[in-house]
């Protein structure tokens, strides 16, 4: 289900205001045409336009009422262009400005990649969870007002060797203080997440860290893919731009290029086309404002299992930010989705 | 007592718990397992599996011994980090037990034998080895056929899963006294046969009336003798009766198709069909619908109607008329003829490449899977074929209402009927040459290699050369449906048609208009804002011409008295539901909601409430109107009427839920969808109200069967109707006319134009301008 405030819903609104108002006007003339003008009711009108057989019978016109049927849905049809229209810019016209998060999405048969163009640090708010990860520099220090905290588990993935997996020795929280510190080097190549558990391994916080393009081009973009089932994560209250690229799932044959998908966000209510021959991608704007977990649909028929390429995308708050501030779209407040596919 | 039962029984069961833990321990490869054993690694040519010593037949309870060897000559122990794992493997048989030798090396997990991991430090585990030593004892029965698969792995030992390949190997063994393999159909193969099953009952239903008319005399000679004038007639009475009949058929069959896939919708992550059916299932179901079930009967009314209502003998072209229908009546088989290579086209009715480009003759066997199913091509064919059909109708209609006109006849005292096909077949005319070089470029990249839309090509070429045809195509199903429902209503208001003229230049604007509007089906194909922007404002002028009609329809009731039969209510029903299509159709020119309902639900529902709600409304009415000029005999109207109740309060209740599924956000063509999404409730209620509305059109069926035998007979003009075919007898004879009508002219007699004084043309060609004298 789209989300309020979203250029779909109040255009949508809008459109729905002119077209029950046509409705009611021409269901009611219809309705009453067909109940008061029945045989029976009214005696037989055959003389009337003298209709015989074999000749064309006599014109019924009314040359003012025949323009007025012209003219009224062309001042409707004008003002609904005109409403219309409007709309192309918020649609169509990418946001001017460095402020914007770039993504870029990469279909695949059957699958989504969302490959990350800016960096992006996030962590789970502190408010709601009561534990505060901080790394920068060579310090991680978690900091917890939560009793139930105990551990904090440090992955790091990447960097210029690109695919390399690390999982460092899980720190413990001390219980009195409720703090945590360890000497670790921040890497802004690398995808690093840290969560802190329970006892039981119940995850209670995360933070994460995902690296930008790298700007001397040494590695690979880091990439979360649907097909591992994997969410797409982005920042809540920031404009993101998509620019969206079809590849094909298989380099060996230079015949095959991919074929056209249809990257859907049903809660802001956009999609746009992936096509393969346009080198340059096409492109997409959302500005997610709430935070949640929201559906990703492929809506171009893709193939054989064009109904399971479906993703879920994730809005988070940036660390030291959080999602109060209304920028504009926000979560239905009855909590439904378009769900999972 | 009961408690002695009660421990019995709980020992019974930690005894049946603690069992497997004894014999082995856990480890290998469950259920997951049976789609390849990907808990290491992917499949890679390069690990094999040889299965050694099965027999071709066995005896029955005699025991084999086997060996399985996983292979991988390029895969590296890892040394370092070696754990002692080398292998594994998973074998599934039908009948029969197979065991391992040494029994510490294998168990059973979900009805699989699979290895063991190590048991214990000392002992050996199955997963120590590439290479395993079985036994299969036989079943007892020596009359099956035994199918064994075994999967194998080649692990390296490494840590994680890594570098590490499976493949998999079956083998059939058949018992001594087994006959041969049963054969085996997809649902598809069965249905299209079930088709042409269906076929051959209507032919043998035919020579059984024919039979029953006088047994006494029958003779296939005789038979032939009937039959033989209908398969080589020119007369376009029965080439359009032929051309309805055909059209009718492909409607149910096109129904059928739709029911079997609303079951697999019915219910959330249902597997009634597979990925392959169901995509194939809507491929055939849209073409089907558009281009052999409303194109065949819309051609059937043109073909019939049209020359009795211009006062014609016949159409212009007799024979071309006839190679169109038999085109059209062979390109059927070719369109469904790719079920029986076990994957028909599946490739949707737009036919978008690079998908339906790619296939395994420019892919290759091991990426055939991401391109269109080989049914594609003869499919591709068939299209071709039906734009043949469709081009040689249209030089055909053209001509035969430029030429052939009877006297009175002239372009503004036509029957707006005539006139819709008019404009009809020249919108068809126009945009078939689009459709026709899209495919057969579509054609030449898959059989012979070239590269128009696939790598070096462009994609997005195909689509606006389909959707140049496209749209002007469904237009060209529309309004020959609005010259149905003006000749309908204003017969049954007892009026003449309001505001004739506005009507036909109405016709003629949706006609022009509807050729640049084609890029509103691409408005999210990454086109330039200015394209999309001027695509927007064509589409929604499309809203003006159709507006003036629906406004003129109802100008037309008012005043009249309205005979309410069957006719009438379906014309009614299309007033309704076309004006509710039309306003849904207003949603989606617009960027900020084309956005959001391109390729959706509400799509669905808005084609289906113009197409089914607009065409076949209208067609439905146009057969109660002119069946008692075919056959002489009305239809019944007790049956009709149940017909149209029925028929239009469950295809309202069928379509109207899909404009909410779409804003709920479900796509089209979407095999199934979770129980989260929230969709099921509205898809159960589409799917129960589709089955309604496909059984209640049986009642059309018999109709049609039950009252050419016993329907009430009729004179020349049952409805009051003024136009010439209402002149001729019903049904006509052959050639139409025996003399050439002559139309006449209330308006010289009785019109109020007759006694007016020059007109604004004459005034102004008349009058000097002043000072011409000096």
């Amino acid at each position: 289900m789209v989300a309020e405030d979203t250029v779909f819903a109040v255009l949508y609104d809008k459109f729905m205001f002119w077209a029950i108002l046509v409705g009611v006007f021409t269901f009611g003339w219809m309705f009453l045409a067909m109940l008061r003008y029945r045989e029976g009711v009214e005696p037989d009108t055959t003389h009337i336009d003298h209709i015989e057989v074999g000749s064309f019978p006599v014109d019924r016109h009314n040359t003012k009422l025949e323009i007025f049927f012209y003219v009224a849905p062309t001042i409707i049809v004008a003002w609904l262009i005109v409403l219309a229209l409007s709309s192309n810019t918020a649609v169509w016209v990418l946001p001017e400005g460095e402020e914007a998060h770039d993504m870029k999405i990469i279909g695949k048969q059957w699958f989504w990649e969302f490959e990350y163009k800016d960096s992006l640090t996030w962590e789970d708010d502190p408010g709601a969870t009561g534990i505060d990860v901080d790394w920068k520099g060579t310090t991680l220090s978690v900091n917890s007002t939560n009793a139930q905290a105990v551990n904090v588990s440090v992955t790091t993935v990447g960097g210029i060797t690109f695919g390399e997996t690390v999982n460092y020795d899980p720190i413990s929280i001390d219980t009195v203080t409720g703090q945590a510190m360890a000497a670790m080097t921040f890497a802004p190549e690398k995808h690093a997440v840290v969560e802190v558990t329970d006892a039981d391994g119940e995850l209670l916080h995360t933070w994460m860290h995902i690296p930008g393009e790298d700007p001397n081009g040494y590695r690979d973009n880091f990439a979360f893919s649907s097909a591992l089932g994997e969410d797409m994560i982005l920042p809540c209250d920031t404009e993101v731009i998509f620019e969206m690229h079809s590849a094909p799932s298989d380099d060996s044959n230079p015949n095959y290029i991919g074929v056209q998908h249809s990257f859907w966000l049903p809660e802001w209510g956009v999609k746009e086309d992936l096509v393969p021959g346009i080198e340059g991608g096409t492109y997409m704007t959302v500005m997610p404002d709430d935070p949640g977990l929201f559906p990703i649909k492929c809506a171009e028929y893709c193939g054989n299992q064009h109904s399971m390429m479906v993703g879920q995308v994730k809005i988070v708050a940036e660390e030291g930010r959080n999602c109060d501030f209304d920028s504009g779209v926000k979560k239905l407040t009855d909590g439904s989705s378009g769900g999972d596919y | 007592m009961r408690g002695r039962v009660a421990i019995l029984l709980g020992v019974l069961m930690v005894t049946l718990l603690a069992a497997p833990q004894f014999t082995a321990a856990p480890g290998g490869i469950g259920a997951a397992g049976d789609q390849g054993c990907t808990c290491h690694g992917g499949a890679s040519p390069d690990t094999t599996v040889l299965v050694d010593g099965l027999p071709e037949t066995y005896n029955a309870s005699e025991t084999y011994t086997f060996t399985v060897t996983v292979k991988n000559d390029v895969m590296d122990i890892n040394d370092v980090d070696w754990n002692g794992h080398a292998g594994g493997f998973r074998i599934l048989t039908s009948h029969g037990e197979v065991t391992t030798v040494d029994s510490d090396l294998s168990h059973m997990i979900d009805g699989g034998l699979t290895h063991t991991d190590n048991p214990a430090e000392d002992a050996a585990g199955g997963n120590e080895f590439r290479s395993w030593t079985f036994e299969w004892t036989a079943p007892a029965a020596d009359d099956l056929n035994v199918e064994m698969t075994v999967y194998g792995n080649a692990v390296n030992g490494g840590n994680g899963a890594g570098g590490d390949h499976w493949n998999v190997a079956t083998a059939s063994i058949a018992g001594i006294n087994a006959g041969a393999l049963a054969p085996s159909a997809s649902a598809l193969v069965i249905f299209v046969t079930s088709i042409g099953l269906a076929a051959g009952l209507i032919f043998m239903g035919v020579l059984w009336v024919f039979y029953r008319r006088s047994p006494e005399t029958f003779t296939m000679e005789r038979f032939w003798s009937f039959l033989k004038p209908w398969l080589t007639t020119t007369d376009h009475k029965q080439v359009g009766i032929m051309y309805f009949l055909f059209g009718f058929f492909f409607f149910l069959v096109g129904g059928l198709l739709a029911l079997l896939f609303r079951v697999q919708l019915a219910l959330p992550e249902n597997d009634f069909l597979t990925y392959d059916e169901y995509n194939s299932f809507f491929t055939l179901h849209g073409t089907t619908m558009i281009f052999l079930a409303a194109m065949p009967m819309i051609a059937g009314f043109m073909n019939y109607v049209l020359p009795l209502q211009i006062g014609a003998k016949d159409l212009a072209f007799p024979r071309i008329n006839a190679m169109g229908l038999w085109l059209l009546v062979f390109s059927a088989p070719l369109i469904f003829t790719g079920v029986f290579s076990g994957e028909a086209a599946d490739i949707t009715w737009v036919m978008y490449p690079p998908y339906s480009s790619l296939t395994e003759s420019n892919l290759g066997s091991t990426l055939a899977d991401y391109g269109s199913n080989p049914g594609t091509t003869a499919f591709i064919s068939g299209m071709l074929m039906l734009g043949a059909s469709s081009t040689l109708g249209g030089v055909n209609f053209i001509t035969t209402v430029f030429t052939m006109r009877a006297p009175g006849v002239t372009w503004m005292k036509m029957p707006l009927f005539t006139w819709s096909v008019f404009i009809s077949v020249f919108m068809l005319f126009m945009s078939l040459p689009a459709l026709i070089i899209g495919v057969a470029f579509l054609l030449f990249d898959h059989t012979i290699g070239t590269q128009f839309f696939v790598a070096g090509g462009d994609p997005l070429l195909f689509q606006h050369l389909f959707w140049f045809f496209g749209h002007p195509e469904v237009y060209v199903v529309i309004v020959p449906a609005f010259g149905i429902v003006s000749e309908v209503l204003a017969t049954s208001a007892r009026r003449s048609i309001f505001g004739y003229k506005s009507m036909v230049f109405a016709m003629a604007g949706i006609g022009i208009v509807g050729f640049i509007v084609w890029g509103h089906h691409m408005l999210t194909s990454g086109m330039d804002p200015f394209w999309r922007a001027l695509f927007m404002i064509m589409t929604m002028l499309v809203a003006i011409p159709t507006g003036a009609k629906i406004f003129n329809w109802l100008a037309t009731l008012w005043g009249g008295s309205l005979v309410m039969k069957t006719h009438t209510l379906w014309s009614l029903g299309f007033l309704v539901t076309f004006t509710l299509g039309g306003i849904s159709g207003m949603f989606f020119p617009v960027a900020g909601l084309d956005v959001h309902f391109h390729d959706s639900y509400f799509v669905v529902a808005h084609f289906h409430y113009v197409f089914i709600g607009g065409t076949v409304f209208a067609l439905f009415s146009a057969v109660y109107y002119w069946y008692p000029k075919a056959t002489g005999r009305k239809l019944n109207e007790t049956l009709g009427l149940w017909h149209f109740l029925i028929g239009f309060a469950s295809y309202n209740a069928a379509f109207w839920p899909m404009h909410a599924l779409g804003i709920m956000g479900m796509p089209r063509r979407t095999h199934t969808y979770t129980i989260d999404s929230g969709f099921a409730e509205y898809n159960m209620a589409v799917s129960t109200f589709a089955f309604i509305f496909g059984i209640s059109q049986l009642l059309l069926v018999w109709n049609i069967i039950y009252s050419s035998r016993r329907g009430e007979p009729v004179g020349k003009d049952p409805w009051g109707g003024w136009s010439l075919e209402w002149s001729t007898t019903s049904p006509p004879p052959t050639p139409s006319f025996h003399d050439i009508p002559t139309q006449y002219d209330k308006n010289e007699e009785f019109g109020h134009h007759s006694h007016e004084g020059p007109t604004l043309k004459e005034k102004l060609w008349a009058a000097e301008p002043k000072g011409a004298e000096e």
